[in-house]
């Protein structure tokens, strides 16, 4: 007696889709699975021999071997109970369906429940790249899928029905009905609650109309890390296709991502570097995965251990993260903004206005040297911050609110999609750019910096509406190009 | 009615089933330092040293699960005993099991040749 089922494996974030042999014969009772299955896979067998036995089928006292093809895939994760079961009730019973064009996934119960599983974007989009559409899946799996076209999905609870279905060939499409995860109302945060450092707000929408990565430097209490959260009120919703990649991430990792709502991670200073890059043996995406098409936010960043620090560089440069662990490697996307805060130096004091800083330059000098230049290289901009005056604060001077601020960063997004549309390049005025040449000829920028001002100054244009970066935009730009500053006078 | 007797009707209802599929009796309840072996059969030059199970109910698990790690090791000790000890020549050989299990009043025979393949 022989079957083949369909299911897929996760690799990375890449669905992969693998056949399950079973073949049962006269002899005494085995079962073994062969095929790189790993622990969970080898657990799987006593799951599925109960849940068959529950959902009224004979268990076969035969030997039973499957083997799941190709050999050399390690095969992870207990969604390949259903379509182990599957090969062996295939073997017993007459299946009335086409078992070729059907892809399996699902956990089992030991009394035969069909439990919801992890990374079914992936998966599912493994099996439509194979050019299976027919996919059987946990009812709970199904809001997940919502969003994905020409696929026709049959969701069970039990085995005994999906038994009764394929037995009798009476399979029937489950409408997929697109449940919404609302935003979550946990954060009702605004930045009208922020007393002056305007420039600093100002900074940060910038900041997110071109997703530059900006430091901040402050003294304690400035406000720095307020503002820095209150950028997630802010940000622009996901466009469908990023949505995508956003699921799909958190797919793998088992929650479902809010709606349309960009990730916000703020990691605490002592995580370790597998927890930010990703790593570990099953290879799983790390936070700066999780903050794709979001913010990273990196409060205190001078306290973050340094190999943390450091191995951020090719994430941020390259957009995504290339793992390799026990003879595979994984793609992970890490397309994130960058956001952070420091002290100018151990007191915080430094640079301040009115207050006196109790350091002496070398300690200042030491503090600073913990933020390598290549990891500075890697802000576009710098804000420093000051002590708010005791007559902002008596003033209430509450100048923005996030709602003025995020249909601003939309309207400028808006025009930033006609704009490309059209094929119109931003251009820069003459007035501008002889500004340009002085202040690259002065040799505070490098070619680097050049391109990275000009995308500044392009941000700035968009903000104010306008197709061209005039004499205002530049200038503001320049402003935030403070990073010799820090080390000024030292 | 002791269990020695239903071992032993167990024994004759597999023995007629045996020869009426073409096997030689050789011997029955042969007794080694290793165990026993119930039945020795031959058929076209093979011997076939048989376990017999028998049920009258599969209550207490069914008679194929009833042979486990330890009762195949004991069996093909005994094998090889008797092997050894009663032939001078090479002989091909198989370990069997016989399960009878009684089902509505019939008997239903499960013989699997090879038990270690």
């Amino acid at each position: 007696m022989y079957s083949k089922v369909k299911s897929a494996v996760v690799v990375g974030l890449k669905g992969s889709v693998i056949e399950i042999e079973t073949q049962i014969s006269r002899g005494m009772p085995y079962h073994v699975i062969v095929g790189l299955p790993s622990q969970v896979i080898r657990e799987s067998k006593d799951r599925v021999k109960s849940a068959l036995k529950e959902s009224g089928i004979r268990f076969p006292d035969d030997r039973i071997t499957q083997n799941m093809f190709p050999a050399h895939l390690k095969k992870e994760g207990a969604h390949l109970d259903l379509p182990i079961a599957m090969g062996i009730m295939c073997c017993i019973i007459e299946p009335k369906v086409d078992l070729q064009g059907i892809g399996f996934i699902g956990e089992l119960s030991l009394e035969g429940r069909i439990r919801p599983v992890t990374g079914v974007l992936s998966l599912v989009e493994g099996f439509i790249e194979d050019g299976l559409r027919q996919i059987v899946m946990p009812r709970q799996n199904l809001p997940e899928v919502g969003g994905i076209k020409d696929i026709e999905v049959y969701a069970f609870d039990n085995l005994n029905d999906l038994v009764r279905a394929v037995e009798f060939g009476e399979m029937s499409p489950a409408s997929i009905e697109e449940e919404t995860v609302k935003r979550s109302v946990g954060h009702q945060i605004d930045f009208n609650e922020v007393i002056g450092q305007n420039h600093a707000i100002r900074a940060i929408e910038i900041s997110a109309v071109g997703n530059h990565n900006l430091l901040m430097v402050g003294p304690p209490g400035c406000g720095k890390t307020m503002i820095a959260e209150r950028l997630r009120t802010v940000l622009p919703p996901l466009t469908p296709e990023k949505q995508l990649e956003s699921a799909k991430v958190y797919s793998l990792l088992g929650e479902r991502s809010t709606e349309n709502e960009r990730p916000f991670l703020a990691p605490h200073h002592s995580i370790t570097r597998a927890a930010m890059i990703g790593g570990t043996n099953a290879l799983i995406p790390g936070i700066v995965t999780r903050a794709h098409n979001g913010v990273l936010f990196l409060d205190e960043i001078l306290e973050f251990k340094n190999e943390v620090l450091q191995s951020l560089r090719e994430p941020i440069s390259n957009s995504s993260v290339l793992l390799t662990r026990n003879h595979q490697s994984v793609e992970y996307p890490c397309d994130f903004q960058l956001i952070a805060t420091m002290n100018p130096c151990p007191c915080g004091n430094h640079m301040a206005k009115d207050l006196n800083c109790s350091c002496n330059d070398f300690e200042i000098k030491r503090y600073l040297n913990k933020l390598s230049g290549a990891i500075l290289d890697r802000f576009d901009m710098l804000v420093l911050m000051d002590r708010v005056e005791l007559k902002d604060v008596s003033e209430k001077n509450r100048f923005f609110d996030s709602k003025g601020i995020s249909s601003r960063i939309l309207k400028a997004l808006e025009l930033k999609r006609q704009l490309e549309s059209s094929g119109i390049e931003i251009e820069m005025n003459s007035e501008a750019s002889s500004i340009l040449m002085r202040y690259y000829n002065s040799g505070k920028l490098s070619m680097r910096g050049h391109s990275k001002l000009l995308e500044i100054a392009k941000s700035i244009a968009l903000l104010e509406g306008t197709e061209t970066i005039n004499r205002k935009c530049l200038s503001e730009a320049i402003a935030y190009q403070g990073f010799h500053r820090l080390k000024q006078n030292l | 009615m002791n269990k020695r007797k239903i071992g032993n009707e167990g024994e004759q209802l597999a023995c007629d089933y045996l020869i009426a599929n073409g096997f030689a009796i050789e011997m029955r309840n042969h007794y080694t330092p290793y165990g026993e072996i119930d039945l020795i059969g031959l058929k076209d030059g093979t011997l076939y040293f048989i376990e017999v199970k028998f049920r009258r109910t599969n209550s207490y698990g069914s008679a194929r699960e009833s042979l486990n790690y330890k009762k195949k090791k004991s069996m093909r000790a005994s094998a090889i005993h008797y092997l050894k000890n009663k032939t001078n020549i090479y002989i091909p050989f198989k370990i069997s099991y016989l399960g009878i299990t009684l089902n509505d009043g019939l008997n239903e025979f499960d013989f699997i040749e090879s038990i270690f393949e």
